[in-house]
């Protein structure tokens, strides 16, 4: 069964000059033990769609359509405390910036004991303790660190514990926001690889959301490439990643650190601020503005799917 | 353990603060205009005592001198004689250093822990018109001129409708008469007590509050909210258990940065509810001309002041565990 | 789609009217100044601060005119000859008289003058110490600067009203302008603290070194580039500090240390207090409190309205930047 099957979900912001939708008509469908990447830049809505389905939205944003269905159940139509036990228990997040998503006043472990008392109040202090060390076992974190403050840990240690927390009430699916973002690219490493790891071994269905492609393509099966708030281009890894159909993909994967440390970008691409709102006529593609392989049609017609294979498409009119 | 070198570097750094204050005292005794010999002999004494007494104190000897023999009579806790009272000053001021304590210290904590539950509550509704109200009420309570606000208090509810005792701190009568017991002696000093603590009350919980709200809205920004919420945790334990904890901290910050604010405004208190504090008689003495007793009373104020600041500042490195590791 | 103007509009118009430097920042500066009038005005709390504040000041202008008006009205020696005791309003009389049968409303009007008076100097000093000291300890840096912290926490910790009693015993009855000082002296610890920090901020800026490499003495980096930079700040503590330099001054009024030939507001709940009348003459006991504490909450609601100009992280959503 489908774990998860977003349908036509839509989000905006209520900003100071304006309404801003983050999120236009997004449909993917998540299986179990599967991992999906959202690779886009920032301001895209990849992690607006993170909270969103998580509802943890800021209260100036709206979700102004589609559904949400975990597990068969709408969450949209969940009153609040169904959510809050389907928080952690069924869908858990690492954010971005481990840093501060600790409290800083409470110790480590107990906050990770809350998370799993808070779901499973039938256990015991010492139960939980051992669930915790066990969990340290998983993510490389010496069992003595346990009751330390959030400030003695390290930047990479902080994020580790952060996935143990993520993992404490064993979720089907695991959102994982830009987890590796504030890291050195050695513990980068690390992280990916444990993340992948515990993928396998525990059969988690696992969102990766992030702005670096090659991250993306190294943990996840499918990938779906965001461009202000729509999906431009999604298929399997090795179809996206090798050959990428989609303009803005194209320039994505372009626009790396190559191995004599050149980092080219396309100059397009680098202008990156999101167009503002209304600025475009709706319909045509989002990507206009910067797309080198622009035809003269793509001003006039709306861009629409286009399948390249049966698990690859891309919504570009130059695909076939 | 850190936290101990805090509390032994801290007591330190009080240390040298007050003798700081001590020297400074004395610089000004003797650099004030006039003689400073009458300053701490009682002029109504015969010569002989007198002469004891100067010798006592060392005033017939060189400056410098002077200055050890002062730093030694303090911590003899020889003050001197009260010109007023006509007693050793110590005896004065042991009589009265407890009353201010125990007004000031409820006060200050009363205060502080009805700013923070109210300043937590508030900023939950941020927005709503309670939030409007109460912001409104904490500014202009925390502006209220406090010596008038304690005589209105007095001719309201002492004068108008007689609920309390016009001023003092124990009705005479019955702590005269040997049959009344401990526990009546303890509730009529709680009852001369409401009031003074009161009018404390109303003047210091407007910041607190003020505090704790802006504190409560900065906290719930961050991203460690964002945690807890997505642990499924509901509202009510998101605002108690991770953000009160944490906005917590810069009023315990306030409450030590305005402790000197507050013993202004608790001798002021004294003085109008005539509450028998070491406040109220630093104002009597200083009335008065009674020297000694004016300057062993701003000593031992002082001293409450830095001991209070220590005690928050011990209260601080508990509460955040970044300060102590 | 922006139309495109030619090439040679731009520069012509440019060249038709050239604005110098120094025209130009002058032009910003107001400019600026205006956008942090428009935002101060918004702001509900600074316009009712400053309706008040207007209202005190008009009080303070006012009170020169009741003495002109017939002697009897003088706050200090004006006595009405047909009043010997303290009286309730009347028509001769707006606020009622004191116990001796002086007007209680051209009192309370030159309180407001007094009021505004030691307010302003004492906050004022307070604020020259301050800063200077501040700028002093940031610039200096090191053993300045921890010992004129140290300095600063000392004076900090102990409490004002009580030391000002305690010189007012040492040097015997004190004028208004020595109280100014000595208010001066014991508040500007909490102003240097902030100056100080921006200073350790700005010393960093490359625009320091710059003045150094082209020959500044210490002084002229200090007064020429820094100050500049930490008035704003300045300016905006020195309205806290009105608020507690009146009630200090209120409060050694009122318990009998204040200057006895100023009437203040203070030495008006002194009186009213010391001849035992807080019982009976509410129009005695009222109004002079209440003007203390609303010329109090009106300095903070300025200071309140001013640090959200001041300072863009406190601004409200929706405003205009």
């Amino acid at each position: 069964m489908t774990l998860l099957a977003v349908d036509n979900l839509s989000i905006t912001y209520q900003t100071r000059s304006g309404p801003h939708v983050a999120v236009d008509d997004v449909s993917f469908d998540l299986e179990k033990g599967q991992s999906l990447g959202i690779v886009g830049e920032s301001g895209c809505g990849k992690t607006t769609i993170g909270m969103g389905l998580l509802r943890l939205l800021p209260a100036n944003a709206t979700i102004t359509d589609g559904s949400i269905r975990f597990a068969g159940n709408n969450l949209l139509d969940l009153p609040v405390n169904a959510m809050q036990a389907i928080r952690w228990k069924n869908i858990s997040m690492i954010f971005q910036a481990a840093m501060n998503a600790w409290n800083p006043v409470q110790r480590v472990g107990d906050q990770i004991i809350e998370a799993i008392r808070t779901h499973y109040p039938e256990t015991s202090r010492a139960e939980a303790t051992e669930a915790v060390k066990r969990l340290y076992e998983a993510v490389d974190i010496p069992g003595n660190r346990i009751f330390n403050y959030p400030h003695e840990y390290s930047g990479g240690m902080k994020q580790r514990a952060i996935i143990a927390m993520a993992l404490s009430c064993q979720p089907d699916l695991l959102i994982a926001d830009e987890p590796t973002t504030a890291l050195d690219v050695i513990v980068q490493d690390q992280i990916i690889e444990k993340l992948k790891a515990i993928q396998t071994e525990r059969n988690i269905a696992v969102i990766f959301i992030s702005h670096d492609i090659g991250v993306v393509a190294e943990v996840c099966h499918t990938i779906m490439v965001m461009y202000q708030g729509k999906i431009v281009e999604s298929g399997r890894r090795e179809e996206v990643f090798g050959s990428p159909a989609h303009p803005y993909t194209q320039a994505l994967l372009s626009s790396y650190l190559t191995i004599d440390g050149v980092f080219e970008v396309h100059e397009d691409q680098a202008a990156s601020a999101c167009a503002a709102p209304g600025e475009l006529p709706a319909g045509l593609c989002a990507y206009l503005p910067h797309c080198r392989q622009a035809e003269l049609d793509c001003r006039r017609l709306p861009a629409g799917w286009q399948e390249i294979s049966p698990t690859h498409k891309a919504r570009c009119r130059l695909c076939s | 353990m850190h936290f101990r070198q805090l509390i032994l570097r801290r007591s330190l750094e009080i240390l040298v603060i007050f003798f700081v204050i001590l020297t400074g005292l004395f610089l000004l005794f003797h650099l004030a205009p006039g003689d400073p010999v009458s300053r701490m002999v009682d002029p109504s004494m015969t010569p002989e005592d007198a002469d004891i007494l100067i010798s006592q104190l060392g005033l017939d000897q060189p400056v410098w001198l002077q200055y050890l023999y002062y730093v030694k009579n303090f911590f003899s806790g020889n003050f001197g004689t009260s010109f007023h009272y006509g007693r050793p000053v110590v005896s004065v001021i042991w009589e009265r250093l407890p009353n201010t304590i125990v007004l000031f210290t409820t006060s200050v904590i009363l205060s502080a822990m009805a700013g923070v539950f109210w300043g937590k509550i508030v900023a939950w509704y941020k927005g709503r018109p309670i939030d409007t109200w109460v912001t409104i009420l904490s500014l202009v309570c925390h502006t209220l001129f406090l010596p008038w606000i304690a005589l209105l208090f007095i001719w309201i509810f002492g004068y108008g409708v007689g609920w309390f005792p016009l001023n003092g701190m124990i009705t005479p009568e019955l702590w005269m008469n040997p049959k009344t017991g401990f526990f009546i002696k303890a509730v009529d000093i709680l009852h001369h007590m409401l009031l003074p603590l009161f009018t404390l009350f109303i003047i210091h919980v407007g910041a607190y509050l003020l505090i704790m709200r802006s504190s409560m809205l900065e906290t719930l920004s961050e991203d460690y909210i964002l945690t807890a919420r997505a642990k499924g945790l509901n509202e009510k334990q998101v605002r108690n258990r991770h953000a009160a904890p944490n906005a917590a901290l810069p009023v315990v910050t306030s409450v030590g940065l305005s402790l000197a604010f507050s013993i202004n405004g608790g001798a002021l208190t004294e003085t109008v509810f005539s509450w028998p504090g070491i406040g109220r008689e630093l104002i009597f003495a200083v009335s008065n001309n009674d020297y000694p007793l004016a300057l062993a009373s701003f000593l031992f104020i002082s001293i409450v002041v830095l001991v209070a600041n220590l005690v928050v500042d011990i209260l601080y490195a508990y509460l955040d565990p970044r300060i102590r590791y | 789609m922006p139309i495109l103007t030619r090439g040679s509009d731009i520069d012509g118009g440019a060249m038709k009217n050239p604005m110098n430097a120094a025209q130009l920042k002058r032009s910003y500066n107001i400019q600026r100044f205006l956008e942090g009038w428009s935002l101060f005005y918004e702001n509900l709390v600074g316009r009712i601060g400053l309706i008040l504040l207007m209202i005190f000041g008009l009080m303070a202008l006012l009170s020169f005119i009741p003495p002109l008006i017939d002697p009897m009205y003088h706050p200090m020696t004006g006595v009405d000859p047909d009043i010997s005791r303290s009286t309730p309003p009347s028509l001769h009389h707006w606020l009622g008289t004191d116990n001796i049968g002086r007007d209680l409303f051209s009192q309370l009007l030159t309180g407001a003058r007094i009021a505004f008076l030691v307010g302003v100097s004492a906050a004022f000093m307070s604020i020259v110490f301050g800063t200077l000291i501040g700028m002093v300890a940031g610039y200096a840096g090191r053993v300045t600067d921890s010992l004129l912290m140290r300095f600063a926490d000392i004076i900090m910790v102990m409490p004002s009203l009580l030391v000002v009693l305690l010189m007012a015993s040492f040097f015997g009855q004190l004028n208004i302008w020595i109280i100014v000082l000595l208010i001066a002296l014991f508040r500007w610890p909490g102003v240097s603290r902030v100056i100080r920090s921006q200073t350790l901020s700005l010393k960093q800026r490359p625009f320091i070194d710059m003045a150094r490499v082209a020959g500044a003495s210490h002084l002229r980096i200090l007064f020429r580039h820094i100050l500049p930079n930490v008035l704003p700040m300045a300016l905006l503590y020195m309205t806290f500090r009105v608020t507690s330099a009146i009630i200090v001054e209120a409060a050694l009024a009122f318990l009998g240390f204040g200057d006895p030939n100023t009437v203040s507001w203070g030495m008006m709940l002194q009186w009213v207090w010391k001849t035992g009348h807080m019982f009976q003459a509410p129009y005695w006991l009222l109004p002079p409190g209440i003007c203390i504490s609303l010329i109090t909450l009106s300095f903070y609601m300025m200071g309140r309205a001013m640090e959200e100009v001041l300072d863009p992280r406190l601004r409200k959503e929706g405003q205009r930047l």
